[in-house]
Order: structure tokens, then C-alpha cells, then sequence
């Protein structure tokens, strides 16, 4: 472990306040906007709860390779390569959704309970929860789209 | 105490205590230190008051007559070859006690007694032997009393309105104190402690004033300051002084003014001094439960909860009694009261006022008329052109402030919704569902 | 009485009170002492913390400085001028004035402690817990130190440590209140809200002025009422995320088993615990609650 110095000041200009939203709502952005929205609000939380850079490139990157997998498939199914209807696809992708976002909330648990019990208030997650989701619908709707 | 002791320490306190400097030189003339009085009565006269400094003159003709007839005194004693310390009272003759009598009449004296059954000596030969006259010496009055010269004494009579607590008081407090006889019959205490609680601003001071008005005592108010001292144990020996002087001066009523300073939870201080006291006043309390007659201590709060709970046991404050905000009738006379010294232009309602400053506590009312006056002179200073205070003036102000009491019962409110087990906050939470 | 011996005198009562927490009565006894001498440091100090208790932060720090200049104890002064700038949000000047504190004083049991919390609360946990460590090391029983190690292991959820913690205030402490409360906390952080609410409703009895202990008794009796029976149960399950976890499989697996009357009873339940958890419960309660309340009559 990094030796801390103590007596050096942490609050520089570089410094910004520690904030987070509710985390534990993300699993409605994560099931009904799906992977993009989530890894967009996921990595800002993560970056306001100062998570480790190896945390949030995981989570990004388990995100990504979800949302390619999707597209794989769907491709596929478009094609015939694989005899699955986009029905199924899509019930999977939000299931695997649902994971990714408990393996979210696993990584920030921990940062995001102490920041509530040294802060004691959440931002609200109404405005971006709904832009977010509507743009995961948007992205539904153009990859169904492009499909076709 | 001796009194000139007590004096310089009310002076050491607070040397523009001009009512103390004239007490001192009252006690100093009876004593005949000339000096000291003239510089006492010097002192006094600083305090520029008409009625001060009629006081002093009239101190200070007593001064120069008594010194007089002092001098004749000793004059006419020095003749007879005696002291004027020997010079007798009008009650020593009256007790028959004609021989000495003989040794200091004057032969040309006339004796003037006003009634025949003095129980004189009425034989003639007596009478015309003992054509006394008594000298007057200079000490004609022996005690000067502070209550001489304090403002009158409050009684019930003063406090407007609050039957119902007034009816309280002389039931718990009032008669057992006045009719011991009764209460020991029944092993009942008449003295001890009484804590008066309530909001802000409401006259528990005045209450405690009026308490001690009611059974005729001396009220003795106190005050941290006078008991504090940055000296190791010498706050818990004041404490204990003020309590002998209580004792002393019997009946008398001990009042504690914010007694959550003094007693406050030694659950919630770990500060040595405090706690220290506080056992000096449990114990003081404790050995009044045991020597009662005569003595209350009367302790008031507006934090009861701040209070030790070992204050509140039986035998300490064990009468709680909670002082509301005045009533209607009680307002009016505020209002009354405030705005008697002040220029009131046109009619002004009293009814309505009362009316509209429900849970206004005196403090508040106060502040009312305070505002409205501030607002006339405003406005005088704008216009140029005087007026007195309307009752427009006082309408608006009510319409612009709110009770201050109104915090204090929602806190109390709280605390009796989550734990009035004990029932020690009853007569608050009756009064809550009452009139709120 | 000599000036020296009246500042004393006043100087006594205005720490009596400042040890009830009489702050105001105390203004005029501060006042005697610097009519006295305007340059008192103890006096300015005190006068600080009244200004403190107004939330008037400007004159607290321009107090404490005054304070500072004229000799006052630099742990005490740079602690009160930090704390100032923490209420006010300004952070880094809080840390300036703590790091100067420490500088001072480096042996400051409290400022580290104190220093720590600015750490907790602007997000530099790691240098939080090696402040609170370093001034475990200076005074382990020290009451504000041992305060703030029990908040820090309330937001880290160590357990041990909070037992640790709670342990070492119960044997320290001198306040019952904040014993009481930090017990109350223990227990609310851990879901035993009727534990948690005993405890509160006691620290509320000697405090009731106190907000936050209000709020922590209707907190406590919001997550114990029968309305919320089902969000506790949820609770347990392992909380909101798990139990729509488990319902979403239930649904995908009904659906792909053709058992579709099954699945819209499943759903349409799911959806009305949904609504009763999140609306219904809520209103009701606010409702019930103030129709009991007898002051609201």
C-alpha cells in the first residue's frame, strides 16, 4: 500500500466534491435503457466516488463486451446463422443486464455506503434516469432498425 | 449576616447598586459612622433619580438631627453623671421598673404616657415623684429594613388573569405554607421545593415574586454569578451561604432563576464544577425536606428536561408546575400595562388585542408595543408630524410577528408524545390539547 | 475587587456555562471581561464559539485570529477556524487551517481526529482511516477521537471495528447522550430498528430539543411500522436489486414454459408490491400517523 502523507494538502485545485446518486436505483437504468446508459451513468458515479480507474475499465469494459455480444447475436439472427428468434436475444441481454449491474453495485458498494453515511444525501436520479433511458430506447429502436 | 457585610456584597457585585449605597449609609447612620454614611450617601446621590436623592436628604437631615439630639443626650446624660447608654426606653418603664427609672428621671420631667393602663405605677405620691420624661436617643429606629425601601410587595393581585394557575398555587403551595398545623397532622411537608416550568418570556420570575407576596416571606433571588467562583470549592461554599441566609431570614423563598444552569443533567456535562454543585444542591434541598418550615425554594426553567433528574425526585423540586403563556385576560392587562406610559392616539381595543395574540407570551407582547412605537417614530421623523400609537400601528405588528412560545410546545409536544410515562408533563399536554 | 480577580471571577462563569451549554448567557459575562481587557484571548476564543452557535462563521474565524494573535492555544483556534470553513463547504481553506493546527501542534490528538472527518466527508477515505489510526496512536481515549473512529466505522460497515469502537466510548465517555445515540446508530445500521429506536427515544428524552434525535426516533418508527412489513421482508431477502432479480428470472422462466396465467398473476403482483412498497405504504403511513397523533386533532 501507498504510504500517505499525511500533513500534505489532498484538497488542491484538481479537487472535486464527492457525490453520488442512489446506486441501487442504476438496476432500473440498467434493465429498461439497457448497457449504454448504464455504462455512461455508472462510469460518472464511479469517477464522483473517486472508484479505483481498474474498476471502472472493468465494468466498462464487461458492458461493452455485452452490448457487442448483442449485436453479434442479433446479426447473426438477422442472417439465419443461428436459429433464434430477436425475442429471446433481447430477454437474455437484459438478464445479462441485471448481472452487470449487480457486479456494479459489488464494486461500489463499499464507496458508495461510506459516502451516504459521511454525506447522507443522494443526487437525484429522476432527470438523467429518464433522458438515459430514453436513450437506450432510441439505441433499441435504431440497432431493430439497422437489423431490418 | 451582619448587615453592612451583606450591603458591601450586593456593592461588590455591582457597585451602581445605588439602592444598596443607600442601605449601607442607613446602616452606617444607626451605627453613627458619620463618614462612611456621607460617603455612602455620596455614592447613592450618583445615581441621578429624584426620588434617590429625596431619600438621601431626608437620611441626611435624620444624620444631622440625630447627631443633635445625640449631643443633647449625651449632654444631659453627662450632667447626671451616666451613660447615654443608660439613658432607658419607653419599654422599660412600661415594664414597672420604676427604681432604675428613678435614677434618670429629670426632676423638672413631666411623664407623658398616652394610657392610664400602662400598668404604671398610679399611686399619686408615685405619680408626682415620677413626672418622668424619657429621652430620645439617637438610635429611634434599631433595624433598617430593606423592605422599606424595595419596590412594593407583589401579590396574586398583580398577576392578571391565570385563575387557574393561580387556584394551582394556593392550593399546593400557599395554604400548606401558611397552615403548617394542618399539613404536619397529615405528615404533610409545607415548605420545599416547587419547579415552575413553561415558555419563555411568560412571568415565572414574576410568579416566584408573587408566591412570596402571598405567604409574606423574604424573596431571595439568586444568580449563578453570585454563586460562581474560579477557586476550588468556593462555589459550593457560596451555595451553601445562601441557603444558611435563607434560613436565617425565615420564612423566606429561595428563587432560582434558570435552574437548568445551576442543576442541570449531570447526564449530559462531564464538566467537575457542575457536578459538584449540583450535589451541593441536592443536598441543600435534601436537608430542607428535613427542616421545611417556613423555607421554599422555587427553581424555574423553560428547559425541564435540562433539569437533573435527581433535582426532580421527592423531596427535591417535587412540585412541578407549569406556567403557560398569559390567557386573554392576562394579555390585556400586558397590553395595558405596556402602553399606560406611552402616547395612544385614538381608541385602542383591548379585547382586540388579547384576541389576536394567542400563545403571545409577556415577552412578546412587549416587543408588540416596543415595534409599534418604533414605527410612530418612524414615521414622525418622515412626516413630521406627531402622533401617538394606533391601533392600526399595533394590528399590523401582531400581523407580522408570530409567538415565540410556539417553539417551546412543539418541542414539548414531541417530548410528551414519546414519553410522558411518568406523567411529569400532564398539565403541559392537557393545556396543548386544550387550546392548540 | 482588582481587574485580575473580576476577569477571573467572570471568566469562571463563563466556563461554567459554556460546560452546560449556555452559550448566550454566557455574552455578557464575555463582554465584562473584554471591557476589561479587549485583547483577552480566552475571552475572544469563547466569544468565538458563541458566534460559532449563530452560524455567524465570518466573526468566528476574524474572532479566533484575534484570539491567535494575542497568544490563545493554536490547537484550539485553528480547530474552530477549520471547523467554520467545513460549515460553510469551503473545504481546502478547512484543510489549510488544519494543517496549520497540526503544524503548531503536531501531537493534537483532536485535530487529527477532527482532520480525519474533513477527509471522510470530501472523499480521501484512505488518508481518513490513517489520520483516525495516527490519533488513536496520540489518545486512545480521547471522547472526540473515539467519536469519529465510530463514524468512520460506521461507513466502512466493519462491524468488529464498530464493536471495538462503541466498546472504548461506553468505558471513555462522559456524555450519555452521544453514548446513546452512537448505541442507537450501532443498531439502526444493522436493522434492529427496535433496539435502535429504545435507545434513541432515551437520548431524545434528554435532549428534545434536539432535531437530528427526533428525526432518528420517527426514522426508527417509520422502518417498524406494520406498513412497511413487505419492505422489511425485502430487506432480509437481500434488498430491492436481489428480489427484482429473482422476479425477472420467475417471469422469463414462466414465459418460456407457456404458463401465461401464472405469469400475468406474478406480474401484476409484482407491480401492485411495487406500487404498495414505493406509493401506497408511504401515504398511508403519513396518513395513519397524523390521524394518531392527538395534537393534530
Amino acid at each position: 500500500m501507498q504510504e500517505i502523507d499525511l500533513y500534505r494538502p489532498s484538497l488542491t485545485k484538481k479537487w472535486r466534491p464527492v457525490k453520488s446518486f442512489n446506486i441501487k436505483s442504476f438496476i432500473l437504468i440498467a434493465v429498461f435503457g439497457g448497457v449504454i446508459p448504464f455504462i455512461i451513468l455508472g462510469t460518472i458515479n464511479a469517477r464522483w466516488l473517486r472508484a479505483p480507474g481498474k474498476d471502472i475499465s472493468l465494468f466498462v469494459s464487461a458492458g461493452l463486451l455485452l452490448e457487442a455480444i448483442k449485436w453479434l447475436l442479433f446479426l447473426q439472427s438477422s442472417h439465419g446463422v443461428i436459429p433464434v428468434d430477436y425475442g429471446p436475444i433481447h430477454i437474455g441481454y437484459r438478464i445479462a443486464c441485471v448481472f452487470l449491474f449487480i457486479y456494479y453495485y459489488q464494486l461500489m458498494k463499499k464507496p458508495f455506503h461510506f459516502y451516504l453515511r459521511t454525506n447522507g444525501v443522494t443526487e437525484t436520479l429522476v432527470q438523467p434516469g429518464v433522458y438515459l433511458i430514453a436513450l437506450g430506447l432510441l439505441i433499441d429502436f435504431a440497432s431493430f432498425v439497422f437489423i431490418l | 449576616m451582619d448587615k453592612i457585610a451583606i450591603f458591601k456584597m450586593m456593592l461588590e457585585k455591582d457597585k451602581e447598586n445605588y439602592e444598596a449605597w443607600f442601605l449601607l449609609a442607613e446602616e452606617y447612620r444607626q451605627r453613627d459612622s458619620l463618614a462612611d454614611a456621607l460617603f455612602a450617601y455620596a455614592k447613592a446621590l450618583e445615581k441621578n433619580d429624584p426620588k434617590m436623592r429625596e431619600m438621601v436628604i431626608r437620611g441626611l437631615r435624620a444624620l444631622t438631627e440625630g447627631g443633635n439630639k445625640q449631643e443633647t443626650a449625651e449632654g444631659q446624660a453627662d450632667v447626671h453623671g451616666l451613660e447615654p447608654e443608660q439613658a432607658v426606653s419607653l419599654e422599660d418603664i412600661t415594664q414597672g421598673s420604676c427604681e432604675d427609672i428613678g435614677a434618670v428621671i429629670l426632676p423638672s420631667a413631666e411623664m407623658q404616657l398616652s394610657r392610664e393602663d400602662e400598668g404604671l405605677n398610679k399611686d399619686k405620691e408615685e405619680s408626682k415623684k415620677a413626672k418622668i420624661r424619657v429621652l430620645e436617643g439617637g438610635k429611634k429606629h434599631n433595624v433598617v429594613s430593606i423592605g422599606d425601601y424595595l419596590p412594593e410587595r407583589v401579590t396574586f393581585a398583580d398577576v392578571g388573569g391565570l385563575h387557574e394557575l393561580k387556584k394551582t398555587i394556593e392550593m399546593k403551595i400557599i395554604k400548606p405554607f401558611q397552615s403548617p398545623g394542618l399539613f404536619s397532622k397529615f405528615q404533610k411537608k409545607s415548605g420545599g421545593g416547587i419547579l415552575l416550568y413553561g415558555p419563555p418570556g411568560c412571568g415565572k420570575t414574576f410568579i416566584a415574586q408573587a408566591m412570596a407576596g402571598e405567604v409574606g416571606a423574604n424573596f431571595f433571588p439568586v444568580h449563578i454569578s453570585e454563586i460562581l467562583n474560579p477557586y476550588f470549592g468556593v462555589s459550593e461554599k457560596n451555595l451553601h451561604h445562601i441557603f444558611e441566609t435563607a434560613r436565617a431570614s425565615r420564612p423566606a423563598v429561595l428563587f432560582f432563576d434558570e435552574i437548568d444552569t445551576l442543576g442541570y443533567s449531570r447526564l449530559k456535562s462531564g464538566s467537575d464544577l457542575m457536578r459538584s454543585l449540583v450535589d451541593t444542591l441536592l443536598t441543600e434541598m435534601q436537608s430542607i425536606n428535613m427542616n421545611t418550615d417556613k423555607l421554599l425554594v422555587i427553581g424555574a426553567t423553560n428547559m425541564p428536561w435540562d433539569v437533573d433528574p435527581a433535582l426532580k425526585r421527592p423531596g427535591r423540586f417535587d412540585k412541578m408546575i407549569f406556567v403557560p403563556p398569559p390567557d386573554k385576560e392576562a394579555r390585556k392587562r400586558i397590553f395595558q400595562l405596556k402602553l399606560g406610559k406611552r402616547p395612544v392616539a385614538g381608541l385602542v381595543d383591548l379585547e382586540v388585542l388579547a384576541e389576536k395574540t394567542v400563545h403571545y407570551s409577556g415577552a412578546d407582547i412587549e416587543n408588540i408595543v416596543e415595534l409599534a412605537a418604533e414605527r410612530v417614530i418612524d414615521s414622525i421623523m418622515e412626516t413630521g408630524v406627531e402622533r401617538g400609537i394606533t391601533m392600526a400601528d399595533l394590528l399590523e405588528v401582531i400581523a407580522e410577528t408570530k409567538p415565540s412560545t410556539l417553539e417551546w410546545i412543539s418541542i414539548v409536544k414531541n417530548y410528551v408524545k414519546y414519553a410522558n410515562q411518568s406523567g411529569l408533563y400532564n398539565e403541559v399536554a392537557d393545556y396543548i390539547r386544550k387550546y392548540l | 475587587m482588582d481587574v485580575t480577580a473580576f476577569i477571573d471571577r467572570e471568566l469562571a462563569v463563563v466556563d461554567y456555562l459554556f460546560s452546560v451549554d449556555k452559550y448566550e448567557e454566557a455574552v455578557p459575562h464575555l463582554q465584562n471581561i473584554l471591557q476589561q481587557n479587549p485583547v483577552h484571548p480566552q475571552a475572544l476564543f469563547f466569544l468565538a464559539l458563541v458566534y460559532y452557535g449563530r452560524e455567524q462563521f465570518e466573526e468566528t474565524r476574524r474572532l479566533c485570529v484575534d484570539a491567535l494573535v494575542n497568544g490563545f492555544d493554536k490547537e484550539g483556534a485553528y480547530g474552530v477556524i477549520a471547523a467554520a470553513y467545513e460549515k460553510e463547504y469551503r473545504y481546502p481553506a478547512a484543510e489549510e487551517a488544519y494543517l496549520q493546527g497540526l503544524q503548531a501542534n503536531p501531537n493534537s490528538a483532536v485535530l487529527h481526529a477532527d482532520y480525519a472527518r474533513l477527509m471522510m466527508v470530501t472523499g480521501f477515505w484512505d488518508k481518513a482511516r490513517a489520520l483516525l489510526n495516527k490519533a488513536m496512536e496520540l489518545e486512545p481515549t480521547n471522547q472526540n477521537v473515539i467519536n469519529a473512529m465510530i463514524d468512520f466505522s460506521f461507513a466502512e460497515m466493519d462491524e468488529k471495528k464498530q464493536r471495538e469502537a462503541i466498546q472504548s466510548l461506553m468505558e471513555n465517555g462522559s456524555d450519555e447522550i452521544k453514548k446513546i445515540v452512537k448505541l442507537s446508530l450501532y443498531h439502526h445500521f444493522k436493522g434492529d430498528y427496535k433496539q435502535a429506536r429504545e435507545y434513541a427515544v432515551q437520548a431524545f428524552l434528554m435532549d428534545p430539543a434536539n432535531r437530528n434525535l427526533l428525526a432518528l426516533v420517527e426514522g426508527c418508527d417509520y422502518a417498524l411500522h406494520p406498513l412497511f412489513l413487505p419492505r422489511r421482508l425485502i430487506g432480509k431477502l437481500g434488498g430491492g436489486a436481489v428480489v427484482f432479480l429473482a422476479i425477472f428470472t420467475v417471469l422469463v422462466l414462466l414465459a418460456a414454459l407457456n404458463l401465461d396465467v401464472i405469469l400475468a398473476i406474478v406480474f401484476y403482483s409484482f407491480v401492485a408490491l411495487v406500487l404498495y412498497n414505493w406509493m401506497v405504504a408511504p401515504v398511508l403511513y403519513h396518513l395513519i400517523v397524523r390521524g394518531k397523533d392527538p395534537w393534530t386533532k
